[in-house]
């Protein structure tokens, strides 16, 4: 019961950050005025004051507050004194951003966000362009910097599974996981299309390096094969407690998390690289943002090796520049998954297809998968 | 017939009702009269069958009701406030026993329409009762409570939401519809003149107690205690301290003075103790100048101190020695117009008044 | 002088209205009215958002999977609201008081923590499962959420006491001498609860629908819980338009179709209840 309880706490923590309504922060309800194209003159006016405006960093809230904070702010404030900066946690959706950036009301100097993002609100004019004459390019991966958005950090959508369901064998691939007579139980994926239609390609058999560009339909058919059998999660404290409490054996989970359940289940529950979906979270700007330049300086110093490794420290999130990954230590290297031999197993996502087909896709998925 | 026999109520500690007992006989009208409070309406509800008495039983022709749900005794009931169904038309409310019964819908059409007839609303049948007067609403109560022809017929307050005039013309009718239909009707109400106007029997209730069940005559002339002679109409009481001599030859000693009186109607109560007062009815006072005074009557001195007109009879208060008596003086055996300060004699005769044990009743 | 004088009264009368003008203009006339210019001016001017209504299935699929859930949710709901308001009436001052405090209590608990106490009482290896299977009822877990059962339970959880309270509140406005009425004109308790006391209670049931109703097709947070991901209410649709997919014109479109879907279920109950009761 008390673990019961403690979930429930964490569970709402993060679906009142997902759902954005119910606990309203001043940010958020600002965002919610703009949104409906009311700026009350009030809501400049508390930000009036001769010194420049605290930076704001905006992310998605719980542990990650903390770890940016240790991770990429304190750093950099021990660098640059003059400076001051704040972290916003109500969650930087797509929507708020057009919202502020179409009522000229920007509250956020950069978001956290999925690498998508950065090809989907640039292209439409809601985002700055990285100045890379401040962030250095080399600091992130190869392919993770674009016009719009410049790589921040790691994660990977990882087949997480029982080790007690299936007498002693481990699934190894998405086949397994579709595989319900020899792997039975209940499954859960991500209510999203991110990871969950490139893990039913895998299991219909299109290798890692062939998955873009996705075969939506393909993928669709897939997944309603087994829909009756999933659970689709909204929240990740969600998909910590299925697996945990044995609704489901296998679980498409983010590979924090799946880390988290090894350690907490004394590895009744286990997970593996192999076929995960590598992720790259962006920072993005947008367009106006009351710090103006003095942003980049900040984005620059996440990419620090140091910051990089305490975030991979903080979170499980992993590094995305190069000279960070060879820095970290060998017990951390394994459930990291931006080092080599755990990147190479996984399919490594593409922002451009996401860009192009993400809001169709969704819709779709919603449409025809879900309901 | 209905008995009413030893009938108590308790409610925790208080007593509504204490030992009740009289006989309504069939076809008659009778009256429950008493102050707000005083247990009439705890016996309607008896009688009704909504509440059981703590004690006591209550008998038609002999069976005793007590084992008979309220739906099941077949009273006809005109609440206060009437209680018309609001969702039901006019000739729906009237139907709705009819159909409860299961009577055949030509029946039922019928006998709605002559009970309509009998309350003369038939044109009215159609409307919702929110949109009838409210005497009008009194009568579809009434056509209501009788078409299922009742063995009993209680009103509970019926005319006391009505303002004055229509109260009138309605008791009238109510004592028509009364003779027309020939039930017996059972009023509960604190209104004495509607009580004595419309009664053949009238049971007085005062603090859960039946005080006196008479006819209105009766109630009237030969109160029970001082709280009937109080309540029926008005009386002066004069306290006496002391009285001697047989029934019909008695003197009687008030404050210092000693007055005549004779009692043919047993006296109530026990005379022999100290506490007792005289009851004297305003227009049994005369008002003489010396002469005209009977052998036998009683004259006390005094000044009149208030006088109301009321143009058939004058109300005379005059200070005397027995305290303040109230007078009525009719205008047409005057011989002159009495005048505030004027000095005048009371007369009365020795068989006006009451003598009745002083229960300190106000 | 004299029409002078009433026009300035009426000019004052105006100026103390205003504000309640401006309230309301601007917090909930103007933003329904931006609502709507967005639905027909994203991505391009015209009806084309509306269109969809008629082109896209899986909108009116949507669509009827919310209104299914609303009608259900407001039936039960209403159906037990009417009897535990009937409860209340009939209750005595202390057992009244309990019944108020036990239907209040939940109104000042979030609705997403009542939702995952659901998922604490009725998941697989929940509390309910755990005992059903204990006392030999079940032998393997029943499926209590993560579906549209379990979407149900919550929402009609959370609505109980809006149905409640309009129909406790029609039953204590019934004179209770009518019952006397109509148990002394023959009617026994049946009948004189179906032809007399339930016809007069028509009103509060109808108010107690239209509101758990309205709020019911706004539903969000519960369905998301304890839908296990596969039951997607209108609410939730135009959020993803709105935060996620960015089609603002679609997301206001359905917005804008929730409002007249509303609007005419009130429109149309007002007009059945004032029937039933007589044109009154």
């Amino acid at each position: 019961m008390r673990r019961h309880l403690s979930d429930l706490e964490s569970d709402i923590l993060e679906l009142q950050r997902a759902t954005d309504g119910k606990t309203v922060s001043r940010r958020a309800f600002t965002a919610a005025l703009a949104a409906l194209g009311l700026s009350p003159a009030f809501v400049s006016l508390t930000s009036v004051n001769a010194k420049e405006p605290d930076l704001v960093l905006a992310n998605w809230g719980g542990d990650s507050v903390k770890a940016m904070d240790t991770a990429y702010v304190q750093p950099f404030l021990a660098a640059n004194p003059n400076e001051s900066v704040k972290i916003d946690s109500s969650g930087p959706t797509n929507g708020k951003i057009k919202a502020m950036v179409d009522a000229n009301r920007v509250i956020w100097d950069m978001c956290d966000r999925a690498s998508q993002s950065s090809l989907e609100l640039g292209p439409v004019g809601l985002l700055e362009e990285v100045d890379y004459s401040i962030v250095d390019k080399n600091k992130t991966l190869p392919g993770f910097a674009n016009r719009w958005g410049v790589g921040n950090y790691s994660f990977a959508n990882v087949l997480t599974f029982r080790t007690d369901a299936f007498g002693g064998r481990k699934p190894e691939t998405w086949a397994d996981f579709w595989n319900l007579k020899d792997f039975p139980g209940g499954r859960t994926l991500r209510r999203h299309t991110d990871s969950t239609l490139e893990a039913a390609l895998m299991a219909d058999g299109v290798p890692i390096d062939k998955i873009y560009p996705i075969d939506v339909k393909r993928a669709f058919a897939k997944v309603k094969q087994i829909k009756d059998r999933v659970t689709f999660w909204s929240s990740h404290a969600d998909s910590y407690k299925l697996l945990r409490d044995g609704e489901a054996t296998m679980g498409c989970l983010a590979h924090t998390r799946a880390v988290l359940l090894k350690r907490d289940t004394n590895g009744t529950v286990d997970f593996t690289f192999n076929q995960g979906i590598f992720w790259v979270s962006n920072w993005i700007v947008p367009k106006g943002n009351p710090g103006g330049k003095r942003v980049w300086k900040l984005i620059d110093a996440t990419l620090n090796p140091e910051s990089q490794i305490e975030m991979l420290k903080q979170m499980g999130n992993g590094p995305v520049n190069p000279a960070a990954v060879a820095m970290i230590p060998p017990e951390l290297a394994q459930i990291n998954p931006s080092s080599p031999e755990n990147m190479k197993r996984m399919v490594i996502t593409d922002p451009n297809w996401y860009a192009a087909n993400a809001a169709a896709t969704l819709n779709q998925f919603i449409d025809t998968v879900l309901s | 017939m209905l008995d009413i026999l030893h009938l108590s109520k308790t409610y925790g500690s208080a007593h509504a009702l204490t030992d009740v007992s009289f006989s309504i006989n069939k076809g008659s009208f009778t009256t429950i009269l008493g102050p707000s409070g005083s247990g009439k309406s705890t016996l309607l509800l008896n009688v009704a069958g909504f509440v059981a008495p703590t004690s006591g039983d209550i008998r038609l022709e002999g069976r005793s009701l007590l084992d008979v749900s309220a739906e099941k005794r077949n009273f006809g009931i005109v609440f206060q406030g009437y209680a018309l169904f609001p969702h039901l038309r006019v000739h729906e409310n009237v139907a709705f026993p009819l159909r409860m019964r299961g009577l055949s819908k030509a029946d039922i059409e019928k006998k709605v329409k002559q009970a309509l007839e009998l309350v003369q609303l038939q044109p009215y049948a159609e409307r919702y009762p929110r949109e009838l007067s409210g005497g009008q609403q009194q009568r579809v109560a009434l056509a209501r409570a009788l078409v299922f022809d009742p063995s009993l017929v209680l009103l509970d307050e019926p005319l006391s939401a009505l303002d004055k005039s229509l109260r009138d013309s309605l008791r009238e009718e109510l004592r028509h519809l009364h003779k027309a239909v020939g039930m017996t009707f059972i009023l509960v109400t604190h209104d004495q003149d509607e009580a004595l106007e419309l009664s053949d029997s009238v049971a007085i209730i005062n603090n859960g107690r039946l005080e006196q069940f008479a006819d209105p005559a009766t109630l009237y002339n030969a109160p029970a205690s001082r709280f009937v002679a109080e309540f029926l109409g008005k009386s002066n009481f004069i306290p006496v301290q002391a009285a001697s001599g047989a029934p019909d030859a008695m003197t009687l000693q008030a404050a210092g003075q000693n007055l005549r009186h004779s009692q043919h109607a047993p006296l109530p109560g026990n005379t022999s103790n100290n506490r007792m007062v005289l009851a004297l009815r305003p227009e049994r006072i005369r008002l003489v100048n010396g002469h005209g005074v009977d052998g036998d009557a009683n004259v006390v001195a005094g000044e009149i101190v208030d006088l109301s007109y009321r143009g058939a009879d004058i109300g005379a208060a005059v200070r005397t020695d027995l305290g303040l008596l109230n007078v009525r003086l009719d205008t047409g055996g005057l011989h002159a117009m009495p005048r505030i300060g004027e000095r005048v004699k009371l007369s009365w005769s020795a068989s006006a008044g009451f003598l009745l044990p002083d229960d300190g009743a106000q | 002088m004299n029409t002078l004088l009433r026009s300035l009264e009426a000019r004052i009368i105006l100026l103390f209205l205003l504000p309640a003008f401006l309230f309301v203009g601007g917090l909930f006339i103007y933003p329904v009215l931006k609502v709507l210019m967005i639905s027909v001016s994203d991505p391009q001017p015209g009806l084309g958002n509306y269109m969809l209504l008629v082109e896209n299935p899986a909108l009116r699929r949507v669509f009827l999977t919310t209104i299914r859930i609303a009608v259900l949710t407001m039936l039960i709901s209403v159906i037990i609201g009417y009897v535990l308001a009937y409860r209340m009436h009939m209750a005595g001052p202390v057992e009244l008081r309990i019944i108020v405090f036990c239907l209040m209590f939940p109104l000042w608990t979030s609705v997403l923590v009542r939702a995952f106490s659901w998922v604490v009482l009725l998941q697989n290896n929940g509390l309910l499962n755990a005992w059903l299977i204990q006392i030999g009822l079940l032998d393997r877990p029943a499926a209590l959420i993560r579906n549209e059962l379990g979407v149900l339970i919550g929402m009609v959880h959370v609505m109980v006491p809006y149905a409640t309270l309009p129909i406790y509140s029609a039953m204590r406005g019934i004179d209770p001498r009518l019952n006397q009425a109509a148990r002394s004109l023959g009617a026994t308790s049946w009948p004189a609860f179906w032809r007399i006391f339930f016809p007069l209670t028509l009103p509060g049931i109808g108010a107690a629908m239209i509101l758990v109703f309205i709020i019911s097709i706004g539903f969000y947070i519960t369905p998301i819980v304890l839908g296990g991901g596969k039951v997607v209410m209108v609410a939730e649709y135009i959020s993803v338009q709105i935060t996620e997919t960015l089609r603002w014109g679609l997301g206001t479109m359905l917005a804008t179709t929730l409002l007249v879907v509303v609007l005419l279920f009130v429109f149309a109950f007002r007009k059945l209840t004032v029937l039933r009761q007589g044109g009154a």
